[in-house]
């Protein structure tokens, strides 16, 4: 088991945001969590790299417990979280930017040129435009960034939140184009996502979160076809 | 023209010691977001400690053990204290525990010291003659010193690893985090540079004034205003406003008059505000670079 969360229940203040959520990432897998606006997702996200610590419950990454470790800490165990607001930072490069992904393992004298090779490999973009500030770069090209940026990271886990959000039909397509590519690396993802239907097309489990509570689990074969699913998530 | 030069030099080694200050105060911004009312406090100590140190040392060694001592502390007792504890809550209250924290060490200096202003031992004494123009020696160091260390400074943000860290923390601190960055050892590095600037700045102005309490919050202001002048946030904003403020006071005090010294400052500064508002490197609000 790569990813355990066990009855993880978090407040902000006096407001809980989750209740008693419990989901599992195996090796290899892509798993999506679905849900609408405000459903917790991107919470239980946060949560499980260490932005906030959750009143109840444990989390387990590889086998250690780390619902209590802050993210400096939790991150070079091997997660990644690509942010929603993609968080790339606007006045370094976007070669710097990649480079800041390699923190967390890199130590002295280590070359991170293969690293390089395989991110430029799913995004060449990113090799034509390696000196320029990242807050130059269109949306897509952005969101290709924090993606290669996490990937430096040399996750076990890659957590997505909402890749595709704000960007054209054609761009959204890649995006879940190269999670597949990703997986294929032998990474897992955790993907959250708006776009139900292309989530469910590449992920191999799906969850569905409903007000802070795990409402549905499943393959996505069974969720394409459950009723509920459908009128709620697939507009169909 | 030769007395023109002479006041230009006058003004810019002046102006290079405010240009120290404002990169320490905006270096400091840039991390925490806030402001260290103590900045001053680093002169002062710098230069007490170093004078005291030349009574067992060489003066060269005495100066290096007084900057190492105050960057070190800088970078950990003080803002340990002064800092640390208060990361989560706003702006103010970290204004309000350095402006204690900066009371506090003035006083101890004041106890250590005594009240009574003292000269400081000429190191570099002397004045070169240069195609009938003099130039203070003291002021070509202050130049040469500033100059190197503004150089280094920007090597190490622009072309080392650390340096793109302390970059990415300042632009976006949870990103900087998700990265597996350590804040507390970026704002310790922060503090560490903001120490090393104000503690240069004060082994280097000593010998031109006397050695008082009040020095270190007088240098502090003048800093604060060249960040203003230059562009809040911007680094090169305020190494110009720095400079700028040295040769408007230099200028002023030798066409108009020096019993109003730093009131120049202050008139540059209300200009600035009433057609420049951002400075002269006013950036775009969205971007920190």
């Amino acid at each position: 088991m790569l990813l355990s969360v066990n009855g993880v229940s978090l407040a902000y203040g006096a407001a809980q945001a989750l209740f008693d959520v419990s989901l599992k990432v195996e090796e290899g897998e892509v798993v999506t969590l679905l849900g609408a606006n405000g459903a917790g997702k991107s919470s239980i996200l946060k949560t499980v790299v260490g932005m906030y610590h959750p009143f109840a419950g444990t989390i387990e990454f590889n086998g250690q417990r780390i619902e209590a470790l802050p993210t400096d800490r939790i991150v070079p165990m091997g997660l990644a979280l690509v942010p929603e607001d993609r968080g790339v930072f606007p006045g370094l490069t976007v070669f710097e930017n990649l480079q800041m992904g390699t923190v967390s393992w890199r130590r002295r004298g280590m070359k991170i040129d293969a690293d390089l090779d395989k991110v430029f490999a799913l995004f060449p973009r990113l090799k034509e435009r390696q000196n320029q500030l990242a807050w130059s770069l269109s949306g897509g090209e952005q969101q290709m960034l924090a993606t290669a940026r996490g990937i430096m990271s040399r996750p076990k886990l890659l957590m997505l939140d909402e890749p595709s959000i704000g960007l054209a039909p054609l761009l959204v397509s890649q995006v879940f184009k190269t999670i597949s590519e990703i997986q294929k690396t032998g990474t897992s993802i955790l993907l959250v996502e708006q776009n139900a239907r292309m989530a469910l097309n590449v992920a191999t489990r799906a969850y569905v979160l409903e007000t802070g509570k795990i409402a549905l689990e499943g393959s996505p074969k069974e969720l394409l076809q459950n009723e509920k699913v459908k009128n709620a998530y697939l507009g169909a | 023209m030769g007395s023109l030069v002479q006041i230009a030099v006058n003004g810019l080694a002046q102006g290079s010691i405010y240009a120290l200050m404002a990169l320490a105060i905006v270096v400091i911004y840039n991390t925490t977001e806030t402001f260290n009312f103590a900045q001053g406090e680093f002169v002062l100590l710098a230069a007490y400690v170093s004078a005291s140190l030349m009574g067992i040392m060489p003066w060269y060694l005495a100066m290096l053990v007084a900057v190492a001592v105050i960057a070190l502390f800088g970078a950990t007792v003080f803002q340990r204290v002064a800092y640390w504890p208060l990361r989560n809550s706003t702006f103010e209250f970290v204004i309000v525990s350095t402006l204690g924290v900066s009371l506090f060490l003035r006083n101890m200096a004041k106890i250590v010291w005594g009240a009574i202003a003292r000269p400081y031992p000429e190191y570099f004494g002397g004045v070169w003659r240069v195609a009938g123009v003099s130039i203070v020696k003291q002021h070509v160091l202050i130049l040469a010193m500033t100059g190197g260390l503004i150089l280094l400074f920007y090597l190490f943000m622009m072309k080392t690893t650390v340096g793109a860290m302390m970059r990415a923390t300042a632009q976006n601190k949870q990103a900087a985090t998700l990265m597996g960055v350590k804040v507390s050892r970026m704002v310790a590095l922060t503090y560490f540079f903001a120490a090393l600037l104000g503690s240069v700045a004060g082994i280097l102005v000593a010998p031109i004034f006397f050695l008082t309490i009040d020095m270190g919050m007088a240098t502090m202001t003048k800093g604060f205003a060249a960040t203003i002048v230059g562009g809040f946030g911007s680094i090169p904003g305020a190494i110009v406003g720095g400079l700028l403020l040295g040769l408007v006071e230099a200028f002023a005090t030798a066409f108009i008059s020096p019993v109003y010294k730093d009131a120049y400052t202050f008139v540059t500064l209300l200009a600035i505000l009433v057609f420049l508002p951002r400075g002269i490197f006013g950036e775009r609000i969205a971007e920190k670079v």
